[in-house]
């Protein structure tokens, strides 16, 4: 608590982060400075842990765009997790979540077979479908009626390849890939996606079955101890493949590789990780970029017609810890370009949080999408009619607020289109 | 925490007005309406949110049946406390009021609600090619409301003045909940007292803003941007008054002394001369590049005469946002060299610029303190800026004594103890000796007319 109010301490209240917080609409104590405050009021004994700054805390996606704005240097997104574990070390995990963190999250193959269960049970009821009225029952779960449901239970990423994969020329590196949950459970498409775009740029690819959640839910539930637990593990399997880099597809999961683990689980073993971390259009960029220089092969070259039809335009969402938090935006957007040519468009408040949050999109589903109306208002002007991400939960919330306003784009993550345009090298 | 004193009929009687959801009063709602921009707070009894004027009157009515007091606030980010509720009662957060009601090109105004962000604003402006040009520090997340009810500055009031100027007509709510209206949509009015204007600056302790109507500008087709290095703080000060007594109006004159210089470049490395006693960056603008042209080229041989070591200029939009880059983040990195900086607001004549620089580096180096400077240097507006900790004890005396001898010595060089943040109660014991008693009796004679009461914003300069 007095390194609570020490972090709280440099706050000058200018309300500067008030412009950039999105889950602000005009209540101050939805501000990141009323939070801040808050958790300076709990550790200097002005208030109680009480469920009034509990609810406050957790009115808060995490995006770090306050910490960015913030003059002082204060992280304010940081603090609100710090007091939601806080709580969680006082009452505990509600039962479910205790259940997913403790339990699910630690054992894939536990967690797989959940998911077929749950995805046969998505089968046999339809309740994908927008018209079945069994949707009624949504509500009762704390969902939109119309909530788009991914469909679970696929064959994983893991079990459709092997723990090494060659490269298709000659090796030129050889990677881990982190490919998170929804690359491994949920969309294995881009997790084969991933592979195949390491493979074609020469990299051996070590693909660890027994890799488990990288803990950003985790954490950002509050549960420290547990998001620990997933960490120390999935360190011990990094460490024993002895990577030159570790490449994920996803701005959480890398994120809280390169600096979570460290800065928010206190691991210090995670720091001489944190320089191998790219993000895989950071590797592409890299990668593609030596053999075209070198005269050997115009990789960018195709397109990604198949998909996208001749004119269809493209444009890119940033996803907030691929931005703020990995510092990786430039590439993505070169690598799109380099593709689509004019047919890339930038969206007006590109960097701007789509309301997704991980678990914050469950727990908070109006104010999620309304987070996400100015999201999708931009996306609108952009006249682009497909939307492409780097992080799969900002896909998910994009294309669940896309179907929730009846809208024609579709949602992507850009690994596909990459994926698409690339040939291997020679 | 101390519990609302308000009773509990009086609270019910708030919600039948405003709304049983728009009325806050948990401990944890209370706290964050406790605080603004600058240091002290006060936990307000209640929190009332309203939508309209109506609204509006009808809490101030039941505030002078209950006599209890009513502060209004919009963004929160003053820096003199105007929004603090310093003897309790309820605050009224006006940033529900958020429309902006019409832009007219052709008679060139802007009409708003009170709790219109300022940025806003200048944004659907600027759609209509318009500019709206007062630009406090705080645009982005202040308020209309609250920039007329403070009468904000900013950057551009050395050309284009400050919110006073831009300000046409106001519909408001007197203190007793009586709705009137001050001021035309016109460029002229003479009718009466002017009123708005006297709504202007009041720190809201005379009315409550409901509606404003303001000017607005044709947005300027050129500009250029300059930097000058010079010696010393105080040779960069007669700089700025040559540039001024040449008879140049640039659009913005800015200042920024060594020790800030040095910070800035710690944190952002910009490439600043950190050598340098004090930089200035200026920018011309208007609506003809030739015009432009003659003011800056003028201005680079007003400089070079002055004894600027360096003059650099910004050939396209990419180097003038790396020069501005400096200047916007000047606050930044003074306020991350200390967990604790306290933003003055001195103010002098513009031939006493360069003495107040001397005399803020002898004040920093008297109490043995940090004090960064950068500001407004051509409209005479410095922001001292002392770096601390609030939690040291043994500094903090020094701070408020550093602080006193800022005012002595913008009192004794015929300025003004604050140019654009406001007087609040921070400086409440400073009016007094700037203005002359006889005027702050005018003005508590002018408060107890409109507010007999007292209800409106109490213990605030008066």
């Amino acid at each position: 608590m007095t390194k609570l109010d020490e972090a709280a301490a440099s706050c000058m209240k200018c309300g500067f982060c008030k412009a950039a917080c999105p889950v602000f609409f005009g209540e101050e104590t939805d501000s990141p400075r009323a939070k801040v405050r808050l958790a300076r009021a709990v550790a200097r004994g002005e208030l109680e842990l009480t469920a009034g700054v509990r609810r406050r805390m957790e009115r808060c996606l995490n995006c770090w765009a306050c910490t960015v704005e913030c003059p002082s240097g204060v992280e304010p997104n940081k603090i609100a997790l710090a007091m939601r574990s806080a709580y969680v070390e006082r009452d505990g995990l509600p039962f479910l979540e205790g259940l997913i963190f403790r339990v699910g999250l630690r054992r894939p193959r536990l967690a797989a077979w959940g998911l077929k269960a749950v995805g046969l049970a998505e089968s046999v009821s339809a309740i994908r479908l927008q018209g079945n009225p069994l949707r009624r029952l949504l509500p009762v779960l704390g969902m939109r009626r119309d909530k788009d449901l991914p469909q679970l239970g696929r064959r994983t990423l893991t079990s459709r390849l092997p723990e090494r994969i060659e490269p298709l020329g000659e090796i030129r590196s050889e990677v881990l890939y982190f490919p998170g949950c929804a690359a491994n459970f949920i969309y294995p498409e881009v997790g084969l996606a991933a592979v195949s775009v390491l493979r074609k740029l020469g990299a051996l690819v070590v693909l660890p079955h027994e890799l488990v959640c990288c803990s950003t839910p985790v954490f950002n539930s509050g549960d420290i101890e547990g998001a620990r637990e997933l960490a120390a593990r999935n360190i011990e399997i990094i460490r024993a493949a002895k990577p030159d880099l570790i490449v994920t597809s996803c701005g959480s999961c890398g994120l809280t590789i390169k600096r979570e683990w460290s800065e928010v689980l206190g691991i210090r073993e995670a720091d001489e990780l944190a320089a191998k971390v790219v993000d895989i259009s950071q590797f592409v960029a890299r990668y593609a970029d030596a053999v075209v220089t070198d005269g050997e092969v115009g990789i960018l070259c195709g397109g990604p017609n198949g998909v996208l039809g001749e004119s269809a335009k493209v444009t890119y969402h940033d996803s907030c810890h691929l931005r703020r938090g990995m510092g990786v935006y430039k590439e993505p957007r070169e690598l799109l370009r380099a593709i689509l040519g004019n047919r890339f468009v930038e969206m007006e408040q590109a960097d701007r949080c789509c309301g997704g949050g991980g678990t914050f999109s469950i727990h908070h589903p109006e104010l999620s999408q309304e987070v996400a109306e100015v999201k999708m208002r931009c996306l609108a002007e952009s006249k682009a009619q497909l939307v492409a991400a780097g992080c799969l939960a900002c896909v998910m919330q994009l294309t669940d607020s896309i179907v929730h306003r009846k809208m024609p784009q579709r949602a992507i993550h850009f690994v596909e289109i990459i994926d698409r345009a690339l040939r291997p090298v020679e | 925490m101390d519990a609302s004193k308000l009773s509990r009929p009086v609270l019910e009687e708030l919600s039948s007005i405003v709304g049983k959801e728009h009325v806050l009063t948990s401990d944890e709602d209370r706290l964050c309406y406790a605080y603004d921009g600058q240091r002290v707070e006060h936990v307000p009894d209640a929190v009332v949110r309203p939508i309209d004027a109506g609204q509006i009157a009808g809490v101030l009515k039941l505030a002078n049946e209950e006599r209890f007091a009513v502060v209004p606030r919009g963004g929160g980010t003053g820096l003199s406390g105007g929004s603090v509720a310093v003897g309790g009662g309820v605050v009224l957060d006006l940033t529900r009021m958020d429309r902006i009601i019409e832009i007219d090109p052709a008679n060139l105004h802007a009409v708003c609600e009170p709790g219109v962000i300022t940025a806003d604003l200048a944004s659907q402006a600027q759609a209509h090619n318009l500019l709206y040009p007062p630009d406090p520090g705080s645009v982005k997340v202040s308020t209309i409301g609250g920039n007329v009810a403070e009468n904000a500055g900013g950057l551009r009031a050395i050309k284009y003045g400050v919110t006073r100027n831009y300000l046409m007509q106001v519909r408001a709510v007197s203190p007793t909940g009586e709705p009137f209206t001050s001021g035309a949509k016109t460029r002229k009015c003479v009718a009466g007292y002017d009123l708005a204007s006297l709504m202007c600056g009041s720190e809201g302790t005379l009315g409550v803003l409901t509606e404003i109507t303001v000017r607005l500008v044709p947005m300027p087709r050129a500009r250029r941007s300059l930097t000058a290095a010079f010696d010393s703080a105080s040779a960069a000060g007669e700089a700025v008054s040559n540039i001024m007594a040449a008879g140049l109006t640039p659009a913005t004159l800015e200042i920024i002394d060594n020790f800030t210089l040095r910070t800035i470049e710690d944190f952002a490395h910009l490439g600043l001369p950190v050598n340098a006693g004090a930089l200035i960056l200026a920018e011309f603008d208007g609506l003809s590049q030739c015009a432009v042209d003659e003011e800056a080229e003028t201005a680079r041989r007003v400089l070079a005469q002055s004894g600027a070591q360096e003059i650099r200029e910004a050939h396209d939009e990419a180097q003038r946002d790396r020069i501005w880059e400096a200047r916007r983040v000047a606050l930044a990195a003074l306020s991350r060299a200390k967990p604790t900086s306290i933003l003055e607001d001195v103010t002098v004549p513009l031939p006493n610029l360069s003495a107040m620089i001397d005399r803020v580096e002898r004040i920093a180096a008297e109490n043995s303190l940090s004090i960064g400077t950068f500001g407004h240097a051509g409209d005479g507006n410095l922001h001292p800026t002392i770096l601390t900790d609030e939690r040291d004890q043994n500094e903090m005396p020094r701070v408020e004594r550093a602080i006193a001898q800022l005012f002595e010595a913008a009192l004794e060089l015929g300025g003004t103890v604050s140019g654009e943040h406001g007087i609040g109660f921070a400086k409440a014991a400073f009016l007094a000796r700037e203005v002359g008693e006889t005027s702050v009796e005018i003005m508590r004679r002018i408060k107890r007319s409109l507010d007999p009461n007292g209800i409106l914003n109490p213990g605030k300069f008066l």
